[in-house]
């Protein structure tokens, strides 16, 4: 079972809703997500075009009970509700929808401090502390009737539900060996056991990859163990904030919303070395369950580099991105600080899996002249004309203007303008901005002559 | 499809007992007795519904309950009243000068709460048109419960 296999992007859903002719519901789903983490800048950019005016993009996405039932199992409740409510999936998902509407209806005008909580956490994707928040609160005081319901329904959709689901699931083949091996602890829904099994498969002289999936594992179970104990249902307080918040998440098994929830404190505290760990070993166990390494050795980064050259091959690729926001990048800012690559089949990522380029969207491990020269092209006057005409930095504004939208010209690129002041030919290119955001430049063969990593964005480029 | 075989949700088999369990509390105006009935015998799970059959009893009960109402759905067309829900909505936001109102509708709080207009013809209107009302959402009738709370989790979530 892959984690990922039952959640598809909320972006390319609401592409598939808005060509059903349920714009309003798609804009929901997005908000939705939104809602839940803030830092999806795919849908927010996504929001953004469509408020400007734009037609939504095609989408093959297909919209089915299995998507929304997903979605359900992964607290995604606003956005299944938008999808039932905007499309006809036949079978049962008009009761679902009304479940749905039942669970997610406001609170009475004047309910307890709690139960509203309850309700902003169902609104925000938190439907695990929503529920714990409610038997919480039914331990220390009667639960008014509605409440009551709600607590069932939620224990069916998050517990009994998902665990049915997970027992009658398609097997499909693992993608990996060690991903294999956790398996049927992923299935219960216990780190505990997915480390046991680790441990198991690794035997005395683990691989690199089962090491550090060994290693992330014990240092998620201390910090689950630390801060919510063995047992949520036991808790007197329920957290919602900060990293207890994160290690319940991690104890109902949603790592999803663990993972967007470490991103979000080690992006608050930078300096907070054992944040930066634990999204590390997050973000690396969500990589190998995909299949893929726990550390993505394409770009290293940079204090790392002496020791991937010698093992891992180096990308030849020259990525010549319209605009990385569009895309949901970030320019200046970095929410992955372990891996510099951002793959977009991570189900962990918010990124969508159609964003366009794969191989990196912010310049954060750049070779130090490719960052130097960002500075003088920032510096440089804007005059719309040539060239780099803005790298735009300013977090608050992560989106592109409708003049960077909407360039879709053609011209000559030269290397001479781009930032790659590692290259040292001239070579020149022809690049058609229309067909494709990115070409390949042929490999230099002396090692001593490879940048580091050659990612250069071109934003707003100019009429001739 | 694997999906059907779950076990059944809970919301199946146990209807609610008691219509004052706390459950949020809805205005809907609406003179027809066959789309309240309706409205009423699918929104109950979540809503506790007041009604009123004309804009006199919305305005009473609105001063009545103001503090408790989470929302208000109003019909468009109410034959028989003044006000229609157009007006009615553009009363309860404010929007109407207090010399310009019946007197039956003086003194009508304004409503921070999701106003949603129902109609049998949503497409004799504009949706759009509504919102500069004061209006939040327009659905056909007859409502359901999902649709009405996502109507209403749209508000929260603009709100958020």
């Amino acid at each position: 079972m892959g984690l990922a296999a039952d959640i598809v992007s909320p972006v390319l859903v609401a592409r598939a809703m808005a060509a059903r002719g349920a714009r309003r519901e798609a804009e929901i789903v997005l908000k939705g997500a939104l809602m839940r983490d803030p830092s999806a800048a795919d849908c927010r950019s996504e929001l953004v075009r469509w408020s400007r005016g734009a037609t939504p993009a095609a989408s093959g996405t297909e919209l089915t009970l299995e998507l929304v039932d997903g979605w359900i199992r992964e607290g995604m409740l606003v956005e299944a509700l938008a999808v039932l409510g905007g499309v006809e999936l036949g079978g049962p998902a008009s009761e679902w929808a009304n479940l749905l509407g039942e669970l997610l209806a406001p609170v009475p005008a004047h309910a307890a401090d709690v139960l509203v909580e309850m309700h902003r956490a169902l609104l925000s994707g938190s439907a695990s502390v929503a529920m714990a928040l409610l038997e919480d609160r039914r331990r220390e005081a009667d639960l008014p009737g509605w409440a009551h319901r709600r607590l069932a329904l939620l224990r069916w959709m998050l517990l009994d539900n998902a665990r049915a689901a997970v027992d009658d699931g398609p097997e499909g083949e693992a993608p990996s060996l060690l991903a294999a091996a956790m398996r049927p602890a992923l299935r219960s829904r216990s780190i505990e056991r997915m480390l046991e099994a680790a441990r198991e498969h690794g035997g005395p002289a683990p691989d690199p990859d089962t090491r550090m999936v060994i290693e992330a594992l014990e240092r998620l179970t201390a910090e689950m163990t630390e801060q919510v104990g063995e047992d949520v249902m036991t808790l007197h307080t329920v957290p919602v904030h900060g990293r207890p918040a994160a290690a319940m998440q991690l104890r109902m098994a949603n790592f999803r919303g663990a993972l967007a929830v470490y991103r979000k404190l080690s992006m608050s505290q930078p300096g907070e070395s054992s944040l930066a760990d634990l999204f590390a070993a997050m973000r690396g166990l969500s990589r190998v369950l995909e299949g893929r390494p726990f550390v993505d050795r394409s770009f290293p980064p940079p204090e790392a580099r002496a020791f991937e050259e010698e093992t891992t091959p180096f990308s030849k690729q020259l990525a010549l991105s319209k605009s990385p926001m569009a895309h949901g990048g970030r320019p200046g800012g970095h929410d992955d600080i372990t891996a510099a690559g951002v793959h977009a089949s991570n189900p962990f990522d918010d990124v969508t899996a159609d964003v366009g380029t794969a191989t990196l969207q912010e310049p954060y491990f750049e070779a130090p002249g490719l960052t130097a020269a960002l500075e003088a092209a920032r510096a440089a006057p804007d005059d719309g004309s040539k060239g780099m005409s803005t790298w735009r930095d300013d977090s608050e504004d992560a989106f592109p203007s409708d003049t960077d939208l909407d360039n879709e010209d053609t011209r000559e690129v030269v290397l001479s303008e781009l930032p790659l002041s590692a290259f040292s030919d001239s070579e020149t290119r022809e690049v058609d901005l229309k067909d494709t955001d990115r070409i390949s430049l042929p490999p230099k063969t002396p090692a001593e002559e490879r940048p580091s990593v050659i990612v250069a964005s071109i934003v707003g480029v100019g009429d001739e | 499809m694997t999906v059907l075989q779950r076990p059944p949700p809970p919301g199946w088999t146990v209807l609610p007992d008691r219509e004052a369990d706390g459950r949020a509390l809805v205005l809907y105006v609406d003179v027809d007795d066959q789309s309240w009935s309706t409205a009423s015998d699918r929104l109950r799970r979540a809503y506790r519904l007041l009604r009123a059959e004309n804009d006199r009893e919305a305005c009473e009960l609105i001063r009545s309950y103001s503090r408790e109402l989470v929302a208000v759905l109003l019909d468009i067309d109410l034959p028989g009243s003044v006000l229609d829900g157009i007006l009615l909505t553009r009363i309860l936001r404010g929007r109407v000068p207090v010399q310009a109102l019946p007197p039956f509708a003086r003194g009508v709080p304004q409503l921070d709460v999701p106003i949603v207009l129902v109609t049998e013809t949503p497409a004799s209107y504009s949706e759009d048109e509504l919102r500069r009302y004061g209006g939040d959402r327009l659905l056909a009738k007859p409502v359901d419960i999902a649709r009405i709370t996502l109507a209403l989790t749209e508000w929260h979530l603009a709100r958020s």
